[in-house]
């Protein structure tokens, strides 16, 4: 009998994007020491702030500019952030990589538009340049593109705790699903999507929305001889600690992005990301 | 490594090449993605295509050996399945009997279950998108009109799916958001051609596959099928109204199906979506546990 688990554990996403928290850590780090040592290179910290800001702050603006699904927001941060485990912003700049993930993600899920449409509402975007990245793109994610997240599961959650729990009534229920589903997005900037499975993340998602319904629930539905509700109420908890990212300020944003400025200047680059596939 | 010894199809994103798998010599199939030659970069069947393979792992569903890129194309490695379904039942010399038939509607069955469980629509099914392994075996192939089941009634999707004879009624009135059943319903149609040996509802242009679906089946009312009557293209084919069939006139078209293989069949192709069986209530059918047990693969017809 092959049960739901196990075809999660046949998904791409768990065979070839899933990590423990110290292999993760590893494949962020890495692409920074791949570029060649400068004197304005930026640290590891600093390349992951710039990340992060632009997969919350960035991504989330192109997507609204083009009233996108939020299913096309999460999987375009999920493919932002593959690709900087593989390059540094420092090789590819941010600023073309990241129109690239949302194109590329758009057709994924069935939202395709036109080039023409989406660069010319983009300032400063030439179609070439993002259909130069786009197999760049494709292949850096070794050919997948499924990404599973939180959202399935948790309109499975939001039917099945309208019959269980009778102390909430529906209309609680609803907003509890609505601002765990715009959290269960914006968890994608996070590390969460690389450490733990999309069901979990949405039982994390109500956790944080509203602690005494998740618990509740999860009491009543998750108990029994064969499943520990300790065991998964701990590696909920640890999850939860995590869902939500602090984003980098402002100025800091700024300074980096202009160390970066520099940076590609210096070492002769002609601009972001004009450079020639790495061959290694 | 792979070879590419012989083109052997060209569409209009891919080419296929028979090759070789040079460590084994085992015979595969590469398909070969164009990829500069679309003003909007990659072609999205194509897209579609390796996302499903990718994540398909199943007895009943082509395999994706490998992807790999040479001289910037995408290249896909899938197993090499000579012949399908609709060469076999053009092949006037091959006989099925009902254990043939029961083997094939099984192995269609698992595969399709397979892809609902993860949640993925084929949204293509017919005849020549089952392929045939030497083996016997049933692989769905072709996954480039696939897309995910949609997470709510609100996610609007696109009703030109699927081949014109073998598309569910509320794809042909238009319907803007459908379930699995779109599936179901081109199996069961399938299944009708393997007892006809000829296509059962062939309209020429989708409107008169409209009216031949309701000729043969009934005009379904909002009585029977709730909200009928509200998708786009109902009123222009309400009228005339056409009966459905009786059980007699059914038996007389399908002149060697048992009761249970007529059964099971007419639950496939219930009009309402809703009411239409699911994979998992097909599989169930007293058709699969009633004799003659299915034909085992490796003794199932194959092209003369």
């Amino acid at each position: 009998m092959v049960t739901d688990a196990d075809l999660y554990r046949r998904s791409s996403q768990y065979q070839k994007w899933s990590f423990t928290k110290d292999q993760l850590a590893e494949l962020l780090a890495k692409p920074n020491r791949n570029v060649p040592p400068h004197e304005l290179a930026l640290t590891v910290q600093e390349e992951q702030q710039l990340i992060l800001y632009y997969a919350a702050e960035q991504v989330k603006s192109v997507c609204q500019q083009f009233k996108l699904p939020s299913q096309v927001r999460a999987t375009a941060i999920s493919f932002f952030r593959k690709f900087y485990m593989r390059y540094s912003v420092m090789e590819y700049h941010p600023k073309l990589i990241l129109p690239t993930c949302v194109f590329f993600a758009a057709k994924a899920e069935n939202a395709f538009m036109s080039i023409t449409t989406f660069c010319d509402s983009l300032a400063k975007t030439e179609p070439s340049q993002i259909l130069d990245l786009e197999f760049l793109l494709f292949k850096t994610l070794e050919f997948t593109a499924t990404v599973h997240n939180g959202l399935r599961p948790l309109h499975g959650f939001f039917l099945d705790m309208q019959t269980v729990l009778d102390t909430f009534d529906r209309t609680e229920l609803c907003s509890i699903h609505d601002k765990a589903k715009s959290l269960i997005v914006d968890s994608f900037v996070s590390d969460v999507c690389f450490l733990y499975t999309p069901t979990q993340i949405a039982l994390a998602a109500l956790m944080e929305v509203n602690e005494l319904a998740a618990t509740q629930y999860m009491a009543q539905s998750m108990d029994g001889p064969n499943t520990s509700l300790d065991r998964l109420l701990t590696l909920i908890h640890g999850c939860r600690q995590q869902l939500v990212v602090n984003l980098p300020s402002q100025e800091e944003v700024k300074g980096i992005s202009k160390k970066l400025s520099r940076y590609y200047k210096d070492t002769g680059s002609e601009g972001p990301a004009t450079k020639k596939q790495r061959t290694n | 490594m792979y070879t590419k010894d012989k083109k052997v199809g060209e569409g209009t994103f891919a080419i296929v090449y028979v090759g070789r798998q040079a460590e084994t010599d085992r015979k595969v199939a590469v398909k070969m993605i164009k990829v500069n030659e679309f003003k909007n970069g990659l072609d999205m069947t194509a897209i579609r295509e390796i996302k499903f393979l990718q994540e398909m792992r199943h007895p009943n569903v082509i395999e994706l050996l490998d992807v790999f890129v040479a001289d910037g194309n995408i290249n896909l490695v899938l197993e090499f399945l000579p012949s399908d379904l609709e060469m076999l039942i053009r092949d006037r010399s091959v006989v099925f009997s009902e254990a043939d038939m029961k083997s094939w509607l099984l192995m269609m069955l698992r595969g399709v279950h397979h892809c609902h469980r993860n949640f993925v629509l084929h949204r293509d099914l017919k005849p020549n998108n089952m392929l045939l392994a030497p083996d016997g075996q049933l692989k769905i192939a072709d996954f480039g009109l696939a897309r995910a089941m949609a997470l709510t009634p609100y996610e609007r999707m696109t009703p030109t799916v699927v081949t014109r004879w073998y598309r569910a009624p509320e794809l042909l009135m238009g319907a803007r958001h459908y379930t699995g059943a779109v599936d179901v319903w081109s199996l069961g149609i399938i299944f009708a051609e393997l007892m006809l040996r000829v296509p059962y509802l062939a309209g020429q242009t989708d409107e008169e596959q409209l009216e031949i679906t309701f000729k043969a089946l009934g005009t379904p009312l909002p009585s029977q099928w709730k909200g009928v009557d509200a998708l786009p293209e109902y009123r222009k084919f309400s009228t005339p109204r056409h009966p459905a069939p009786t059980r007699q006139q059914l038996q007389e078209l399908f002149s060697a199906a048992s009761d249970a293989a007529l059964d099971l069949m007419c639950s496939m192709i219930i009009m309402d979506p809703i009411k239409r069986v699911t994979t998992d209530e097909a599989l169930l059918a007293a058709y699969f546990r009633d004799a003659p047990a299915p034909t085992r693969t490796t003794e199932l017809p194959k092209k003369s």
